[in-house]
């Protein structure tokens, strides 16, 4: 579902990207980990069209997203870290308005709209600005933004940011629920036990190079210090040192 | 679905929602507001229609004379929208969330670059018009327009003449982010400056405008020659140019000469916006991308001189915490092109205006244009003052930005913020108000009690416009917003833009009144010295200082500790 073959970017001199190849397929649940300023917001911000790679090809749902940009996210729904809302408007006008963006008609805004609402419990909130809403509630509904249009993908980036534990356990379920049903979430995240606890596969990114890939037990057999976790398997392999 | 009508239909709903608000103390704000921004129309309005009107009386010249004023009005405009474009144009379609998010939707980048420019053109030409539809409708009442002129003057020559500029300054931003690759933007913006300051510097020396200053005084005839002679230096290229045409053949009924220029005008328009969007498509993201790493190389560059610049070096005296936020404020003003890019083209258009003051005639025999010459200096550098401080003072405290939180729970009060946000305000304001009123005086040979008086108003003037603006700041703060362009033109700024004129409007028209007797008693041997005019002016401008200094001060600081961070 997400391919990305010799992906680099370059800023300036350095590689903040350099030589990534990677392959996840339908139905998967993958992390993406790395220290600060390894370069995974720059990997999602590639994988979701919003920079160019200086070299190599990202391709989403057989979608190449240099030649086919419109169509490729389409097929993606993206949670940012930071996301932008419209402070001023209200949750069911937001999703109107990223529902036009995405070339859904009312009618089937209004129902997802509904759908989703219900499932994120924000059925009091819906008809409230945006301004008005706590960071945890605000992170809710990006998420029901980015699931409107039904995508391939869902990228998430740092999904647990503001939410409280009871979100936080609706979110994990939803992503869980949401691959099985033969889609896929790339998750990039600093909550170990969040990758431990989701993911099939976790990649490891650091200074730009993608240094190891494969699932929680393979991962372990590539320490060489025998990590038993998630926590020392990533501290040993970024050599970060505490 | 057309994305475009989508997203500005959305956008709409946005701003308009104060008009749904249900909040009683923001719909408060938000009528006070709509109330102050139609107070200024309509005096704005009052103003230049009794300008015109005053003017039009005036024989054989009247006409030519607004005619004139009109021409060299929309120039000073078109050469500030092409400038405020280019400033807002960095921060709307370069360094924006907005931005970034709409090129993660599967909206094409050409519509991306539609709406970002849509965004950009009412962002930097709202005020500009608020002042020019007032400006055009006083020149069709004076000139007897019919109601079918207005539409035009509105739709067919002042929407045009906003788009202009708006197409110059946008295409030069793209062309500086292509080109940033190979030479850095600092180093661009910088030569446009000095380019654009030789420039002007050159049309004064040889246009010679202050000749129009002398021979006013000398023969309404000459006056009448020199104006003429003027037309013909006038630039026919220049869209202000076909703006004054138009108007001017529309109010002389020569429906042919108007509607060539309205033609020019409004085919100029069309061809600039389809060239701007031709070359948008091929280079907008292309360029967004280029500002995108030169963002990130920027943020990898390890800044070297961790110290201020010797010259800003901060006195031991100065308490720990008030020196810290201070040389934050003054890093954070130097590291954003643009804040000081701004403030380096207005030094640049007042040293242009100081070193145009030369050329006005100090060998007038009457001391009583001395007076008048004085104090049209004296409210042009009120007027800078305030324009300085709308832009550069009041979005300070907004600034703090989602960095609040950093102050708000060290031990340092909010309302010591707010002091370090006065006292950096008005040292910087005072310096430069006065070293402008200094030269200009000198220029204008001016000495002893103008001289004295000049020094104390400007004081006083430094005092409650930086009150008004740190003060209004507070009332209205705008966390979200990071860029101050936008900040100073949001509906707080405006509403302080208003205050801010008001104020130097009324302590003109206090000074005016005594000043005036003081030249007759200078003049005329037997008039007595105006002591009770004095006196009365003297109540009123402490009654009005101490109003514009202590009123924004207590309800700025009010309303900024009871806010929540």
């Amino acid at each position: 579902m997400i391919k990305l073959s010799g992906l680099k970017k370059k800023y300036g001199d350095q590689f903040a990207v350099d030589d990534l190849n990677l392959e996840i397929g339908p139905s998967e649940l993958f992390g993406f980990l790395g220290p600060n300023g390894a370069g995974k917001t720059t990997t999602i911000k590639m994988i979701t069209g919003i920079l160019k790679p200086t070299a190599g090809e990202v391709i989403v749902a057989d979608m190449d997203m240099q030649k086919y940009p419109e169509k490729a996210k389409n097929q993606i729904g993206y949670i940012p870290d930071a996301p932008y809302l419209y402070d001023r408007l209200t949750a069911r006008e937001h999703l109107q308005f990223v529902g036009g963006l995405y070339n859904l008609d009312k009618d089937q805004i209004t129902a997802r709209s509904h759908e989703l609402f219900g499932i994120f419990g924000m059925n009091g909130w819906v008809d409230k600005r945006c301004e008005e809403y706590s960071h945890g509630m605000r992170q809710k509904l990006v998420f029901c933004s980015a699931l409107l249009h039904r995508p391939k993908v869902l990228v998430v980036d740092e999904p647990m940011v503001g939410l409280d534990p009871l979100s936080a356990r609706l979110v994990k379920d939803l992503m869980k629920q949401y691959a099985l049903k033969g889609n896929t979430v790339f998750i990039s995240t600093h909550v170990l036990s969040t990758a431990e606890e989701l993911c099939d596969r976790i990649g490891i990114i650091n200074k730009g190079k993608l240094i190891a890939v494969g699932t929680l037990a393979e991962l372990k057999t590539k320490a060489v210090k025998g990590a038993i976790n998630l926590e020392t398997l990533f501290l040993e392999l970024t050599e970060s040192k505490v | 679905m057309n994305i475009f009508r989508h997203v500005i239909n959305y956008k709409l709903i946005n701003m308009t929602a104060y008009l749904r608000e249900s909040d009683l103390e923001r719909k408060l704000r938000f009528y006070t507001g709509a109330l102050v921004m139609t107070i200024f129309f309509a005096a704005g309005l009052y103003f230049f229609y009794y300008m015109f009107n005053y003017l039009a009386g005036l024989q054989d010249i009247g006409y030519l004379l607004i005619d004139k004023i009109m021409s060299i009005g929309f120039l000073a405009i078109f050469i500030m929208l092409v400038i405020s474009n280019i400033i807002t144009s960095i921060s709307t379609l370069y360094r924006s969330d907005e931005t970034v998010y709409y090129f993660s939707t599967p909206v094409p980048h050409l519509k991306v670059f539609a709406i970002r420019f849509f965004d950009n053109v009412m962002y930097s030409t709202w005020g500009v018009l608020l002042l020019g539809i007032p400006i055009i409708i006083a020149y069709g009442l004076v000139r007897d327009f019919q109601w079918w002129k207005y539409l035009i003057e509105i739709i067919g020559i002042l929407v045009p003449f906003t788009i202009i500029p708006a197409c110059l300054g946008v295409g030069f931003t793209i062309i500086v982010y292509l080109l940033s690759k190979y030479i850095q933007p600092r180093v661009i913006f910088m030569g446009l400056i000095a380019l654009s300051s030789l420039a002007a510097v050159l049309y004064i020396k040889l246009g010679q405008p202050s000749t129009l200053a002398h021979n006013v005084f000398a023969d309404w005839r000459v006056l009448n020659r020199f104006l003429g002679s003027l037309a013909a230096t006038s630039f026919p290229f220049l869209p202000s140019f076909w703006v004054t045409e138009t108007l001017k053949n529309m109010a002389d009924k020569t429906s042919g000469s108007f509607g060539v220029y309205l033609l020019s005008l409004i085919s100029t328009t069309a061809i600039m916006l389809r060239f701007l969007f031709v070359f948008a498509g091929k280079f907008y993201y292309k360029s967004w991308q280029t500002s995108i790493g030169l963002y990130a190389s920027a943020q990898s560059k390890i800044i070297k001189s961790r110290q201020l610049p010797k010259f800003f070096h901060l006195p031991e005296w100065l308490p720990r915490d008030f020196r810290g936020v201070l040389a934050k404020d003054l890093k954070l003003f130097l590291r954003e092109p643009a804040q000081w890019g701004q403030f380096a083209v207005l030094l640049v258009l007042l040293i242009i205006y100081l070193v145009n003051l030369r050329h006005f005639p100090n060998n007038l025999a009457e001391k009583f244009w001395h007076t008048v010459i004085s104090f049209a200096n004296f409210a042009f550098t009120g007027f800078i003052l305030a324009t300085l401080s709308v832009r550069f003072v009041y979005p300070n405290i907004s600034l703090e930005g989602r960095a609040f939180w950093a102050i708000a729970s060290s031990p340092m009060s909010i309302k010591r913020l707010f002091w370090e946000k006065f006292w950096l305000a008005f040292v910087i304001f005072v310096l430069i108000a006065e070293v402008l009123a200094f030269i200009s005086n000198i220029m204008l040979g001016l000495t002893g009690y103008m001289m004295i008086l000049s020094f104390f108003s400007i004081m006083l003037m430094s005092v409650s416009l930086t009150s008004l603006s740190v003060g209004m700041g507070a009332v209205f703060p705008k966390f979200e917003e990071s860029n101050p362009g936008r900040i100073a033109s949001s509906m707080g700024g405006m509403i302080t833009t208003v205050l801010s004129l008001v104020y130097v409007a009324l302590m003109v028209i206090i000074l005016a009144l005594p000043t005036y007797h003081y030249s007759a008693y200078i003049i005329d041997g037997l008039a007595e010295f105006p002591s009770r005019e004095f006196l009365i002016a003297g109540v009123l401008i402490i009654v009005l200082n101490l109003t514009t200094t202590i009123i924004p001060i207590k309800i700025g600081l009010k309303s900024l500790s009871s806010r929540d961070f």
